[in-house]
């Protein structure tokens, strides 16, 4: 009896909390739907009385927006991918092998972390312009393929199993590489695919940089394609909150779609080695 | 316990190496090396940014910055930021998880709910939450004047605009932590769990001498994480005032400073210098926090 | 776990393949020897569609050099891909920017004068209004191109209500500001930043705002602050906070005018409440002048660039002054004309008179300025706007502030 009503509590709070995160997005495909002659101000309406579709429309043909789908697409999977890649072969050394200076190479790892993005961009793209990338994809994904965030989480992550799991698997006769693709990778599969999901998210989101380092429209990615709408004097809101849904809307899907693997508890590791 | 706890020799070294590489060559060739180029500009007192011409060095941005009221004010304002925010973002977000995490019925649908303020660009959130704080017909009056709270103008206030970005702080950074705690509460093993609950253990027990210990690895990096995205806070400032840090500087954040500093005045020297300064105290702050938890951990009997 | 992998690794190198063959296939842009002429610009909308009809039309208008434009996002981001590109050596042929810009990228050493590739008489066409700008040290930098002014918009109904005349002088503003107040109305409506409003004032007083020799704490610039101070202290005036733009309170209806830019003209006919009735007028004047502050971008030609490349953008700068284009320009986006001839045609001046709305512009700009081009212009106006800021949300006074600025601008003036 008291434990279903702690149930109810929770769950009531729960739902109070969700509806305070739902209200801007209510507002922002309300706003998507509203005719763009009454919004030079932040438009207010709930209720708007005919829903303009047709602003959906207007988005995907104002800039080429195929194209810079394509170029979020590529440029999103090959940076996590990539970044996965880095990462675990780095948290593995961290947390599996013995090296000298590890302690301080990690500390340094966390003191870089603090580095400010804005002071790196000029840089950067220095250095990218020796390299002769300025305006390519390598631009757009090299700078971008190790991330200090995965490394630490993975390390944290790769911690978590017992050392026990680690004999056995070299009593099996398994090497490191071994170990590290086959047991503790999937091992700690929840927390690998949180961490690429937030990886997604901001490569997805990647707005100055991209701007920055490409010159033409071939190269750019989506959120570029969102300051079509804002001009000298304001911004024409429901086309620009149009085609913010339609920039977050792949994100949401995917996180849907991995939401089974984050969900999941730890399922009997493999046994097998 | 096979090599975890070995000594390190030369050959374990270059293995490790050979592991770390990729990793290692990225970060350098595109974080230390700008890194170290802005302590070098930091110093540069008299220095054209194009041709690169260095004619004297010396501490003069650093007392440049010494003197700058806006400095203060931004270093006042970011420490606010992260002193309020962080613990807010955290205890809501570990709140919610551990929540999220019981009710597994009608968990999957709420997760996505709470994700969704991380997903969306940091510009849309900006004008969102803009409409939101507004004066007149702004929901949050609105909902406030259900509790004859007088109507408050946020973000032209200078006495509120620094609490309205709180708050978009917080509520942005909610989802990032909620993700990562249920999959830290994912990671331990429910067995653990199970056998505190046949010794007779009631949930707040359970929750402190089980679950806790557990989840201290990821709360370090949480903590430590927020701490840092609060600490470079600029897009919402960006996003909130429309280009500008707020009524009468309430918003400016050390971000901004630089930002404003570089590309706005050019001043790229003293830009750099704050940059530095900004680099040197949350690495201080930021080791007494893992210092801290690491300590904790060993009391706790964590690895 | 391993399928999901094996998906997303599939999926990466299908992209890949895609995207490289995507490009492979993308025509190459060498057509025969034509010189390609890159022009960063920070156009959206409307007149980003304006100005890639007139830069097709300048490709098809002859077969020696090629113009590439290419947006690179708002004002705010060109000039931080140009500081990027500067730095970098990866600039383009030519883009736009503000003239104030351009004492540092002299200093910079990284653009290049137009007079040796533009003729003495394309230049002579510019109208006298915007000429002051175009030259630093003595040689030309930069040509105008997306130019606007300050004019005044008027509720017209409103007006009715209160029995109000359009203002001519800015005491007419404050009086028509006190009678609105008692009936529960706001008489001004200001932009987020108060800067052009002080700097056409103080113009008018005969003491620039900018100078080489700030006199900040002048009776004159004292007097032009209180203007604005008065108002908002009397609360007959309100500045737009983070709206931005003082239009969206004054399309809120409850407001009688507006002190903004001529460049607002369209995106403000595209979103008028229905029922609200407004129009145009020139600037009210002060102590008996009439001194708007001209505002907008121009077009800046890099060293960079090869004598062709050069040439070639000096073609395109005199296709851009034409006429025919500038009119079709100014028509398109709500810009002013950059010359005496289009601005004095029948052609514009039936224009006008089919849109009078846009009258208020053009016949402001002959008296119209703008500010000198000053080493350390761009910290110079951060503080006017950080002393304007604190007055607005009243934590200084004119008095107090403009010391302090003067202090400011003094050192800015003098960083070398």
């Amino acid at each position: 009896m008291r434990h279903h009503l702690v149930t109810v509590i929770r769950n009531g709070l729960l739902t109070l909390g969700a509806i305070l995160m739902l209200v801007p997005f209510g507002w922002m495909l309300i706003t998507s739907l509203q005719p763009a002659a009454t919004t030079l101000s932040v438009p207010t309406t709930w209720l708007p009385r005919t829903l303009q579709w047709v602003n959906y429309l207007h988005v995907w043909q104002a800039a080429p927006f195929a194209r810079y789908c394509l170029n979020s697409l590529l440029v999103t999977a090959v940076t996590t991918l990539g970044q996965l890649v880095t990462s675990i072969l780095a948290a593995f050394a961290f947390t599996h092998l013995q090296f000298y200076g590890r302690r301080a190479l990690f500390g340094l790892l966390i003191a870089l972390m603090l580095v400010p993005g804005e002071l790196l961009l000029i840089p950067n793209f220095v250095t990218l312009a020796q390299f002769h990338w300025i305006n390519t994809y390598a631009a757009l994904i090299v700078p971008w393929l190790a991330s200090i965030f995965m490394v630490i989480a993975l390390r944290q992550a790769f911690q978590s199993p017992p050392a026990t799991l680690y004999i056995a698997a070299h009593l099996d006769g398994a090497n490191d590489w071994q170990y590290l693709w086959h047991v503790l990778v999937p091992t700690t599969r929840p927390i690998i695919t949180a961490v690429a999901l937030l990886q997604v998210i901001a490569s997805w989101n990647a707005f100055m940089w991209p701007l920055i380092v490409t010159n033409s429209q071939r190269l750019r990615p989506l959120p570029v394609g969102l300051i079509t709408f804002t001009t000298e004097q304001g911004a024409n809101y429901p086309l620009l909150m149009a085609a913010t849904v339609c920039v977050i809307l792949p994100l949401l899907l995917l996180y849907l779609g991995l939401q089974k693997y984050l969900v999941m508890g730890i399922t009997t590791p493999h046994s097998k080695g | 316990m096979l090599m975890l706890n070995a000594k390190p020799t030369v050959k374990s070294t270059l293995k490790a190496l050979l592991y770390l590489a990729p990793f290692l060559i990225i970060t350098g060739t595109f974080t230390v090396w700008p890194l170290i180029h802005a302590f070098l500009m930091s110093t540069y007192t008299h220095y054209n940014y194009y041709t690169n011409k260095v004619s004297a060095l010396g501490w003069g941005n650093f007392s440049t910055l010494w003197h700058d009221p806006n400095f203060h004010l931004a270093c006042h304002n970011t420490f606010l930021l992260v002193v309020i925010v962080m613990p807010a973002t955290v205890a809501l977000s570990l709140l919610i998880a551990l929540g999220l995490n019981r009710s597994r019925r009608v968990a999957g649908f709420f997760r996505a709910i709470y994700f969704l303020p991380f997903v969306t660009s940091t510009v849309a959130v900006g004008l969102v939450w803009n409409w939101l704080f507004r004066l007149d017909g702004g929901l949050v009056n609105h909902f406030l004047g259900l509790f004859g709270v007088k109507a408050i103008d946020w973000l032209n206030d200078p006495h509120y605009a620094l609490a309205a970005l709180m708050v978009v702080c917080v509520w942005q950074g909610l989802g990032v932590n909620i993700i990562l705690f249920l999959a830290g509460l994912n990671n331990i093993n429910q067995r653990y769990e199970v056998i505190a609950t046949i010794d007779g253990a009631n949930p707040w027990q359970r929750f402190t001498n089980v679950t806790w210990p557990l989840l201290m690895p990821i709360t370090v990096l949480i903590v430590v994480n927020t701490s840092i995205t609060n600490f470079k806070v600029f897009d919402q400032v960006y996003a909130l005032f429309q280009g500008s840090a707020g009524p009468d500087n309430a918003d400016l954040t050390l971000m901004y400073y630089l930002y404003q500093k570089f590309y706005m005045e050019n001043q790229f020297t003293v830009a750099a210098a704050s940059g530095v300064v900004l680099f040197l105290v949350v690495g201080v702050l930021t080791m007494l926090t893992v210092a801290y938890y690491q300590h904790r951990q060993h009391q706790l009997g964590g690895d | 776990m391993k399928r999901f992998f094996r998906l997303c690794l599939s999926l990466g190198a299908l992209l890949l393949i895609g995207t490289l063959s995507a490009c492979a296939s993308q025509p190459s842009s060498t057509a025969h020897q034509r010189t390609t002429v890159t022009f960063w610009h920070g156009t959206s909308g409307a007149s980003q569609q304006t100005l890639n009809q007139m830069i097709k039309d300048f490709n098809n208008s002859q077969s020696t050099y090629k113009v590439v434009g290419s947006s690179q996002g708002d004002f705010a981001n060109v000039q931080q891909k140009i500081t990027a590109a500067a730095k970098s050596h990866t600039l383009p042929t030519m883009a736009q920017t503000t003239y104030t810009n351009v004492p540092n990228y002299v200093r910079g050493g990284f653009v290049t004068p137009i007079d040796p590739y533009l003729s003495k008489q394309t230049l002579g066409k510019i109208d006298p209004s915007f000429q002051s700008a175009t030259r630093y040290q003595g040689k030309t930098y930069a040509l105008p191109f997306s130019k606007s002014i300050r004019v005044l918009y008027y509720n017209r109904d409103l007006l009715k209500k209160t029995n109000t005349k359009v203002p001519q002088t800015w005491s007419d503003v404050a009086k028509a500001g006190n009678r609105a107040k008692a009936q529960g109305l706001t008489g001004m409506a200001f932009d987020q930043s108060l800067s052009s409003e002080l700097d056409s004032l103080a113009q008018a007083t005969g003491t620039p705002l900018y100078q080489h020799h700030p006199k900040l704490t002048s009776p004159e610039i004292t007097g032009a602050t209180h203007v604005l101070y008065d108002m908002l202290q009397a609360k007959t005036a309100t500045t737009a906070g983070t709206d931005g733009f003082g239009n969206v309170t004054f399309f809120k209806g409850k407001t009688l005018f507006y002190s903004g830019s001529s460049a607002a003209l369209s995106i403000m006919q595209a979103s008028t409440p229905k029922g609200l009735h407004w129009g145009t007028a020139p600037q009210p004047s002060y102590q008996g002048k009439h001194r708007p502050a001209i505002a907008g971008n121009d077009l800046v030609l890099f060293r960079s660039a090869s004598k062709a490349q050069r040439k070639g953008a000096a073609a395109f700068m005199q296709f851009l002054l034409a006429k025919k284009q500038t009119l079709k320009w100014a028509k398109a986006t709500g810009y002013l004309p950059l010359t005496t001839t289009a601005l004095k045609s029948q052609n514009y001046q039936e224009y006008l008179k089919q849109h009078p709305l846009a009258k208020a512009a053009a016949q402001s700009l002959p008296d119209g300025f703008l500010d000198p081009t000053l080493v350390g212009y761009t910290q110079y106006q951060a503080d006017v706007n950080q002393m304007l800021d604190q007055l607005s949300s009243g934590q200084t006074t004119p008095e107090k502030g403009l010391a302090k600025l003067q202090q400011q601008a003094k050192t800015d003036v003098s960083n070398q």
